[in-house]
């Protein structure tokens, strides 16, 4: 009976394409545990260090830097227990990160909006510019009437705005552009 | 015995003095027309609870004062069920306390049976509120004295008890759920240091020194990956989908049946239990008894691999939690003068302005008011009950919508809503930048829940330590020098070996 060592072959009985993919999965499981040693080592090596004053740090007790250590090493140790774990185990992993399930088009779109939205939000006001986010993610969810999602998109934020500005007093943004429009 | 005699005999006899001045019909109102109110602020995502009650306060100053009293409990009472709606229905918590609830409760509406969810989460906030109510009416002056002997080390001895509800939560991965938790840590270390005020991690940006809110991220922890989830469903198929993933349902679906109310009882008597204890100590709130009380009520059950996964006993637990903070808050304040929190600091100006001085004096002064804001407490969840009989027949009808309606909707109102809570564009950002952060998260088999757990526990945590370290001279046997907080070290103990034996048996269980 072959044996292998996490997702890796120890004997030369598979073939190289199941070899392949053993080692891409493996990869792609490795590759989180590793971001996080890597990361913990930028916070110990640099973060750490430049980034968390101790200027009024008091003598009697620990100072800000002892968290943020103590949790770089309990990352470290955990990533590379992660690390141990996947060599080591015989059977598939008990987690199921679905990396390799792509990202749809319409997602990335969506993700690309919503940051565009919040650009949007000190040149032309929260409200117009939630408009735009509401009617383009209304067309990722395919919803095709243009009457629909006008009105619908229209509809609904203008109701929150006078909600939160009138009812909860919320200055809502008007932008730079519009904001002597409304 | 005499003397508990006495005890007793003095507090039925405030109690009935304090329900005479309560039931008036200004008063029930108030409370019927708060809860509603409540309700549907917390169903809001973003619209906070602290801002719910302090939008309705400038409306009691021309009222009586139990009657104003009324109106502001009735309104914190009602917004913190009301999170749990949107939690269930659209996986977006209207308030950090409903959290826990949108575990199970979405999960439950995907399989049409949101209805279900909905009563289970009504009749727990019910019971839960209730039951820690009846008791803060009879021990509240014991459990102030508890409250006034937590120092810095049982603070720290306590928050690392509820850090174990982690383990419990941590997903299929154990060590992902804990690096998710260290990423929490993490982030909550961002901004002003909680002792000596230094900057961590700011960057030189004010924003940064200020520190993460908790409303934004978690809105962005839940909504944004949901709402870029049901794209990919609506993507998928041709026809409009809705979030009950079921054509139909049974009318069964949407109801509560007895056998399963009775199989939940004891996890919101649980959870009542926990949200008194966590309730009365100043500071923590209804969030981490949510988690604390689900996390207890997943190890207790006979079925923990529902959990997560549409259980009701989950909801049953997280609401009981959260909702049972409600009346043990108020311990502090009206025993001590203490405000635990923002909402209860709230609270403390109105009863200021009705010139009402909370503090050991309030008893002997105003023992009628203080029992009337008692009664007020146990008719809000008569009030809770009957808000949901109306609403929830038509609420679980949001499940059959097509999602191109719902979560674009979402979408704005969590602009909105992250924008409310500090007036900060620096929030919309946060809140993006976490939801798609917690987006690729999922997709790494992390759960973003521990991350949340950690970030509301990390500041409490660290101040709990440093502080009593700092009282102690650097000597760390501070720590250990408290019977108070040597029981909570077992209770950790206990609650680490519990998580180690159940996981251990898991795998045991799968390798068979």
């Amino acid at each position: 009976m072959s044996r292998s060592v996490g997702h890796l072959p120890t004997t030369g009985n598979l073939d190289m394409g199941t070899n392949r993919q053993f080692s891409s999965e493996t990869g792609r499981k490795l590759a989180v545990p590793l971001a996080f040693l890597v990361f913990s080592a930028l916070l110990v090596v640099w973060l750490i260090p430049n980034y968390v004053s101790i200027a009024f740090a008091n003598p009697n007790g620990l100072n800000p830097r002892f968290f943020p250590y103590m949790i770089s090493a309990v990352m470290a140790a955990l990533a590379a227990g992660r690390i141990v774990s996947i060599m080591t185990s015989e059977q598939q992993d008990d987690a199921e990160p679905y990396l390799a399930v792509p990202i749809g088009i319409e997602v990335l779109v969506v993700i690309a909006v919503i940051y565009g939205c919040y650009f949007l939000f000190g040149l032309i006001g929260m409200m117009p510019a939630s408009i735009i986010a509401m009617m383009i993610t209304m067309l990722c969810f395919r919803i095709r009437n243009p009457i629909w999602v006008i009105a619908y998109s229209v509809f609904i934020c203008v109701l929150l705005f006078l909600f939160f500005e009138v009812l909860a007093s919320v200055p809502i943004p008007r932008g730079i552009w519009l904001r002597h429009l409304y | 015995m005499e003397a508990i005699g006495t005890y007793f005999a003095t507090n039925a006899a405030n109690f009935a003095a304090g329900a005479v001045l309560f039931f008036t019909l200004p008063n029930i109102l108030a409370i019927f027309g708060g809860v509603f109110i409540g309700t549907f602020f917390g169903a809001l995502p973003g619209m906070s609870i602290t801002m719910s009650v302090a939008l309705v306060m400038p409306f009691t100053f021309g009222m009586d004062p139990l009657t104003g009293l009324s109106l502001l409990v009735a309104v914190y009472v009602g917004a913190i069920y009301g999170g749990s709606v949107s939690a269930i229905l659209l996986n977006t918590p209207g308030t950090p306390a409903a959290a826990a609830t949108s575990l199970d409760g979405f999960a439950l509406a995907q399989k049409g049976q949101a209805g279900k969810a909905l009563h289970m989460a009504n009749w727990s906030s019910m019971v839960g509120d209730l039951f820690s109510t009846l008791i803060v009416i009879m021990v509240f002056p014991l459990l102030a004295k508890l409250a006034i002997h937590f120092g810095s080390p049982e603070y720290f001895a306590l928050i690392l008890f509820s850090i174990t509800v982690i383990g419990g939560v941590a997903g299929k991965s154990m060590i992902l759920g804990l690096l998710s938790g260290c990423l929490g840590f993490l982030v909550a270390t961002v901004g002003m240091d909680p002792v000596g005020g230094d900057g961590r991690f700011d960057f030189g940006s004010l924003e940064l020194l200020k520190g993460f809110s908790f409303v934004p991220l978690m809105i962005g922890l839940f909504a944004i990956p949901e709402i870029l989830r049901q794209i990919s469903r609506a993507g998928g198929s041709s026809r409009p989908v809705t979030i009950a993933q079921v054509s139909s349902s049974e009318p069964a679906d949407n109801r509560l049946t007895w056998f399963e109310f009775k199989s939940s009882f004891r996890h919101m008597i649980r959870g009542g239990l926990v949200g008194l204890i966590l309730g009365v100590i100043p500071g923590l709130g209804a969030t981490p008894a949510a988690f604390v009380s689900y996390e207890r009520a997943k190890r207790a059950s006979k079925k923990p691999e529902e959990f997560g996964n549409g259980s009701l006993e989950g909801i049953a637990a997280a609401e009981a939690g959260n909702n049972a903070v409600n009346g043990a808050t108020l311990v502090p304040l009206l025993t001590l003068g203490i405000p635990g929190d923002v909402i209860t600091a709230i609270m403390l100006g109105a009863f200021l302005i009705f010139d009402l001085q909370p503090g050991p004096l309030l008893f002997i002064q105003h023992a009628d008011v203080i029992f009337g804001l008692f009664c007020a407490l146990l008719m809000c969840d008569v009030a809770l009950r009957v808000v949901g009989l109306v609403f929830i027949p038509h609420c679980h009808l949001l499940t059959r919508i097509p999602t191109g309606f719902v979560f674009p909707a979402v979408l704005v109102m969590c602009f909105f809503g992250s924008y409310a809570v500090n007036n900060s564009l620096f929030d919309v950002f946060a809140m993006i930048s976490f939801g798609i952060g917690g987006f690729f998260m999922a997709r790494l088999g992390m759960s973003p829940v521990p991350f949340l757990i950690a970030f509301i526990l990390a500041p409490m945590l660290e101040r709990g330590l440093r502080r009593s370290l700092v009282i102690s001279d650097g000597d760390p046997m501070i720590l250990l020098q408290s019977p108070i907080a040597i029981v909570f070290y077992i209770f950790t103990a206990i609650a680490i070996y519990s998580i180690a034996k159940g996981r251990f048996r898991g795998k045991g269980s799968v390798s068979e």
